[in-house]
């Protein structure tokens, strides 16, 4: 069976770290970018079935990153759940607003971050 | 004699249990995952400055707080000087006297100030403190970090934000400490990659 496979965009160690750990428990094969240029470089190059993306990364945002992947046509389909600090109503519209499937906020909660993980791709 | 629907019910009621085990097995993993990635963060570097930020983003991402002071202790001065901040206005807290406000009680006396509810949202100084973790290495505190208001759908601190900062009092001392001595070392060690 071909493992379905996770691109994590984010500059924080510690959060790809920890949701790479998340993700081992199930089969999915992971790839990881620091910023967002290499989140839209490594979409285009890996065609993942799912990016989970940070909004705050240096080089060009989360908010922007999704934007372009929903411009370009061999990404615009892949689901994408944001990662933000920020909780409040505005900034997940915000992130709605630029294409995003789902969001979750920091600190990550990993029971929540899998189980829209297993909603958008399956276990 | 049990009939069909009673079956199906009490299958349902397994199913539900199973999932309900499956999600705590999952929170402990998590749990178990947050404690292993910080002190992993936090041992990983040689230089100050990254372990300054690997605390950091040890409190931001496994915490829930943006607003943070590092603080390291002048035994001679009776001051605690500030190494690193974040999300705070850093003139406020250049020095600190050991033994004044909660910062400085918390260095002094090598106790945690913690508050589980989280520091207060609308007024600033000692009372937007959440917690205050002394860095102790037996019986000497290097340093205190300071947590400012936690992110605001956090809503607080739960057992294992708890044990996070239980673990930060120890581990950030001795990669504080580690870096100190590996920068006097005369030789560095290892091959560099």
């Amino acid at each position: 069976m071909v493992r379905k496979k996770i691109l994590l965009a984010d500059d924080s160690a510690t959060a790809l770290t920890m949701e790479r750990t998340l993700l081992s428990r199930g089969d999915y094969e992971v790839v990881v970018a620091r910023d967002g240029r290499e989140a839209i470089r490594q979409a285009v190059d890996e065609s993942p079935d799912l990016i989970i993306l940070d909004v705050v990364m240096p080089n060009m945002d989360g908010f922007e990153a999704c934007r372009e992947l929903r411009r370009l046509e061999t990404t615009r389909d892949i689901p994408v759940i944001m990662v933000t600090t920020r909780g409040e109503g505005h900034h997940v519209e915000n992130g709605f607003e630029v294409g995003c499937n789902d969001y979750v906020t920091k600190p990550i909660n990993g029971p929540e971050l899998l189980s829209k993980v297993r909603n958008l791709i399956g276990e | 004699m049990v009939t069909h629907e009673e079956l199906a019910a009490e299958n349902d009621a397994l199913r539900a249990h199973i999932e309900s085990m499956k999600t705590a097995a999952e929170e402990q993993m998590a749990n178990m995952a947050s404690l292993y990635i910080a002190v992993n963060s936090l041992h990983a570097a040689l230089d100050r400055t990254s372990v300054l930020s690997s605390v950091q983003d040890v409190v931001t991402t496994l915490i829930g707080s943006e607003e943070m002071a590092i603080f390291e202790t002048d035994p001679e001065r009776r001051r605690l000087t500030l190494l690193a901040s974040q999300g705070i206005e850093p003139g406020h807290y250049q020095e600190v006297i050991l033994g004044e406000g909660l910062i400085g009680t918390a260095a002094s006396t090598g106790v945690a100030v913690i508050r589980s509810e989280g520091g207060s949202l609308d007024r600033d100084g000692d009372d937007a403190i959440t917690a205050c973790i002394p860095m102790k290495l037996g019986q000497r505190v290097l340093g205190v970090i300071t947590i400012f208001r936690l992110l605001p759908h956090k809503g607080g601190l739960n057992g294992v934000d708890l044990d996070l900062l239980d673990l930060l009092s120890t581990h950030a001392a001795v990669a504080l400490l580690f870096t100190r001595l590996y920068s006097e070392m005369d030789h560095p060690i290892g091959v560099p990659l």
